[in-house]
């Protein structure tokens, strides 16, 4: 469509990406439709408009449509997509009736993406550095040379630490934190004018994600762009967003500033949605009264587990020690690295400590050295319940043949099993034809369920849940988490539950144990240690938590993001991966309060006060003591 | 995409992967259907050549060289047999060692690679070990220096070329196994306590078969081959059965006259290995479209 007006590119030259009117919107959508082929179309009747300067949020459970839009607007989807809109521009330029020169010219130009996925977004061949280098010179019309300084203010301003050093590098050298960083400035090379970020923080760490947030905000308001930021965490976006859109089933269903949306929905799915997000604030609501000192009966002591990987030393998990007691929901957190899946392997016995003793306390069960039957029968006392629904069913056996297994393995009754199988499949509120129906038929959530049913039938005593929630919507996994707690209390189970989400955490357990580079950093129960965290990683881990609140957002965020440092130092020493373990604390390189007997002598777990073990020199609010 | 993490809770739809797996399948489909119809024309050939024409294959029936005509349908060899008997009844010898020859490395095989893969550590290194190596050599090689010691019946032929094929098989499904391994529901199944032997029948066969079809028919494609080579080489089964790499071999020195000699049993040879491996194709595109 050569020859209209609009379908002009702003000049690839533009000094500072303000490109025409700067009161104008950089992207303007109006009434976009897309469609595949016969059926309703995935995304009916959006409008959406952003302006430079602005962050404009995004929410919608999986299928909501809401990166179909993100696509549309780069003109980036499938070809079998029918795409019809009154309106869709970025910077005047129209999407729909560009050719691909324009589009081409366009993407880097005027607009740019961030993805979920850092490492896919960058060459892993490449240096960093070239890579942006690359993108500056063909979009800003720099010459090679100059275009060496650009990437080293651009990587400065992400907030990447010696910059210099880290454009040398590749993809893979670098942290999750560092690599989404350098993902941005990919983005903003081409000194775009609006930034796509499609859940750009979903695949990292909680304390990562605050700083990336932070760097969201810092970009909109140093280099003056619109952000269009996509995303299914209603707390990422209440820390960000000036507007927000809500959209399900392909449509914008709430549409409004962040705290009139948020504070105040006005259509009945966004308060459900609200109302499905874990707070951390917010304990399980059942009365204090539960029975939280029961017994110890499953007693973890000083179990170590490393492994070996290309030549190198990982120490998984080191001497950890905790009881879990009867009847109780023991959480478990820490970022990825921190041994929790590792330390839940051993609990199910699919791993063997390399030191160290596993005991349930029944005589005769003890879990090291045990022979085959018994390990068996003890095995089936502790069962598993993993993060992906999917994977967690054959998918070529009927639902009722697998949930039965557990109990085929302890010679029940063909019929006593077929009972008891409708009765689980009841229980965890699936229709009564599910078991003679195969795991495809079934959606997330439901697979879950089965993977619940399937746990719970043979009567176990503990039940480990990995991650059990985080692959689900965020309403889904408030029916699951509802779905466990009453589970739990009608075959009166006992729990470890497993998350590095602590709202989740918060949300379903009695007591609480935080995990840090293969340690036990902090064990108390659930009220206390979320009221008056003790450890410095817990406290940075629950400051980091994006509340749903959006009046919990830092005042004036600072004029410079904060340098990645914590992302940078994670990579190298608090992953677990500790080459040569260093003798001190394995959080004082990023601790507040660290002092010089944190690097050189390591804190060991101490009982604080009764039921409260934190393993830290100087803990926060325990001075007196 | 930005949904990797989250899964809608709508029950899936029933029609929705069916309806876009239906074109690969239908071609994988065609690609079988055409296969086992190759073969079973080759094999009903080879069987219902008695009825069709009055002579046995290692009588001498008339005059050698006759040329095509309508007595000897493709003329007679060298010693006056027909030509046309012979590379049907040859059909027998070729197809039935290929088909045993494969079924056995599948049966081996798959033990060796379920078993490797399935409980991995010093079992897998003993057994991986062994597999490689066999792979080391080239397989004619050492089917060539086997039929040397022991005869050439067709029971060893049937042996020797199994057991050069099993590597591959062991390979194949021990890889598979190790991605296996680590899913969900073979942990669940572990953590249950179910025993070794029922987690890789009952989890690991099912979603391993339709891989091991695969392998099934792309092995009978190279043990058709590797036999005809070997006869070929007069190390397969021995004169007078006839078998088609023999029959390429004694006919090389008439192809000049007789080119259709050669080019006979060679055809069928051709047939016979793209019928398996149209096999193979189908099944590994199904599979695709299926897992």
């Amino acid at each position: 469509m050569k020859g209209r007006p609009v379908a002009d590119t702003a000049d690839p030259a533009a000094p500072d990406g303000a490109d025409g009117d700067p009161s104008g919107p950089v992207l303007a959508i109006r009434n976009l439709t897309i469609g595949y082929g016969t059926g309703a179309p995935s995304v009916r009747g959006v409008d959406l408009s952003v302006r430079s300067g602005e962050i404009v949020g995004l929410i919608g459970e999986s299928g909501s449509g809401k990166s179909s839009v993100a696509l549309g607007c780069l003109g980036l989807l499938p070809k079998a997509a029918e795409v019809t809109a009154d309106e869709l521009t970025i910077c005047g330029t129209d999407v729909l009736a560009a050719d691909e020169r324009t589009l081409t010219r366009m993407r880097g130009d005027s607009v740019a993406m961030v993805f979920q996925d850092a490492m896919g977004a960058l060459d892993p061949s490449m240096r960093i550095g070239n890579q942006i280098a690359e993108v500056v010179t063909r979009h800003r019309g720099v010459k090679r040379a100059e275009a060496r300084a650009v990437v080293r203010e651009l990587l400065d301003k992400v907030g990447v630490p010696e910059p210099d050093r880290r454009a040398r590098q590749y993809p893979h050298q670098l942290s999750g934190g560092l690599r989404q960083r350098a993902a941005v400035a990919l983005a903003l090379a081409g000194d775009p004018a609006l930034l796509l970020a499609d859940e750009p923080t979903t695949a990292l760490d909680v304390t990562v994600q605050a700083g990336i947030l932070e760097l969201f905000r810092t970009v909109r308001d140093e280099f003056g762009v619109g952000i269009v930021l996509i995303s299914h965490d209603i707390g990422v976006i209440a820390q960000t967003a000036d507007r927000v859109a809500v959209m399900l089933d392909g449509e914008i269903v709430e549409h409004g500033g962040v705290e009139e949306v948020l504070l105040e929905p006005k259509t009945e799915y966004t308060r459900m949605l609200l109302r499905s997000v874990p707070h951390l604030d917010r304990p399980r609501d059942e009365p204090e009264s539960r029975p939280v000192a029961g017994k110890p009966l499953y007693v973890v002591d000083d179990v170590s587990r490393t492994y070996r990987s290309r030549g190198r030393l990982i120490h998984a998990v080191q001497g950890v020690s905790l009881d879990v007691r009867e009847g109780e929901v023991l959480g478990v957190v820490g970022e990825s690295g921190s041994g929790k899946s590792t330390l839940a392997k051993m609990l199910v016995h699919l791993e063997r400590p390399d030191s160290g003793r596993l005991t349930m306390s029944e005589p005769g069960h003890r879990a090291g050295g045990s022979g085959g039957g018994r390990a068996g029968r003890l095995r089936r006392r502790v069962q598993m319940v993993f993060q992906h629904p999917a994977g967690s069913l054959n998918p070529r056996l009927r639902v009722g043949t697998s949930v039965r297994e557990p109990l085929a393995a302890s010679d029940t009754g063909a019929k006593a099993a077929a009972e008891r199988v409708r009765e689980v499949l009841r229980e965890v509120g699936l229709p009564e034809d599910s078991a003679a129906r195969l795991p495809d038929e079934f959606s997330g959530g439901q697979k879950q369920r089965i993977a619940i049913a399937r746990a719970i039938v043979g009567d176990p005593r503990v039940v480990v849940l990995d991650e059990p929630t985080s692959a689900l919507d965020v309403s889904v996994q408030a029916q699951v988490l509802d779905l466990l707690s009453k589970i739990q209390r009608a075959e009166n189970l006992t729990y470890v539950f497993i998350s590095h989400d602590l709202a989740v955490v918060r949300a379903i357990s009695d007591r609480v144990a935080v995990m840090y580079a293969g340690r036990l950093v902090e064990l108390a129960d659930a009220a206390s240690l979320f009221e008056a965290p003790a450890h410095w990683y817990t406290r940075e881990l629950l400051a980091a938590m994006p509340s749903p609140d959006p009046r919990d957002r830092p005042e004036r965020p600072e004029r410079r993001p904060r340098a990645g440092q914590a992302e940078s130092g994670q990579a190298e020493s608090g992953q677990g991966e500790e080459a040569a373990a260093p003798a001190g604390c394995a959080f004082a390189s990023r601790c507040p309060a660290a002092e010089d007997n944190c690097r050189t002598v390591r804190p060991e777990p101490v009982e604080l006060e009764p039921g409260r073990v934190v393993a830290c020199h100087h803990p926060a609010g325990m001075e007196g003591r | 995409m930005s949904d990797i993490v989250t899964v809608e809770d709508v029950p899936a739809s029933k029609d929705g992967p069916a309806k876009r797996s239906l074109r690969p399948v239908l071609r994988s489909r065609t690609g079988i259907i055409v296969g086992v119809l190759i073969l079973l024309a080759l094999v009903g050939m080879s069987y219902l050549v008695g009825v069709l024409r009055p002579y046995s294959p290692t009588e001498v029936a008339g005059d050698p060289f006759t040329g095509l005509d309508g007595t000897h349908w493709m003329g007679t060899d060298d010693l006056g047999r027909d030509y046309f008997v012979r590379l049907c009844i040859a059909g027998r010898t070729s197809l039935s060692i290929a088909v045993f020859a494969a079924l056995l490395s599948l049966v081996v095989g798959s033990m060796i690679g379920l078993a490797a893969g399935l409980q991995g550590g010093r079992l897998d290194a003993l057994l991986m070990a062994g597999v490689d190596l066999l792979l080391s050599f080239p397989s004619i090689l050492l089917a060539l220096a086997a039929i040397t010691v022991f005869s050439p019946t067709r029971k060893t032929l049937v042996i020797v070329l199994a057991v050069v094929s099993i590597p591959q098989f062991a390979r194949v499904v021990r890889a598979r196994c190790l991605e296996l391994r680590e899913r969900e529901f073979i942990l669940s199944a572990r953590i249950s306590g179910v025993r070794a032997p029922v987690i890789a029948v009952k989890h690991l066969l099912p979603n391993v078969f339709p891989l091991m079809m695969v392998q099934l028919a792309n092995t009978a494609a190279i043990v058709i081959l590797l036999e005809s080579s070997l006869s070929y080489l007069g190390l397969g089964v021995q004169p007078p059965t006839p078998s088609w790499g023999r029959m390429i071999f004694e006919s090389q020195n008439y192809m000049a006259d007789s080119p259709w000699l050669p080019l006979g049993p060679a055809g069928a040879l051709l047939l016979s290995s793209i019928g398996w491996s149209l096999i193979g194709e189908g099944f590994s595109v199904s599979r695709r479209s299926v897992v």
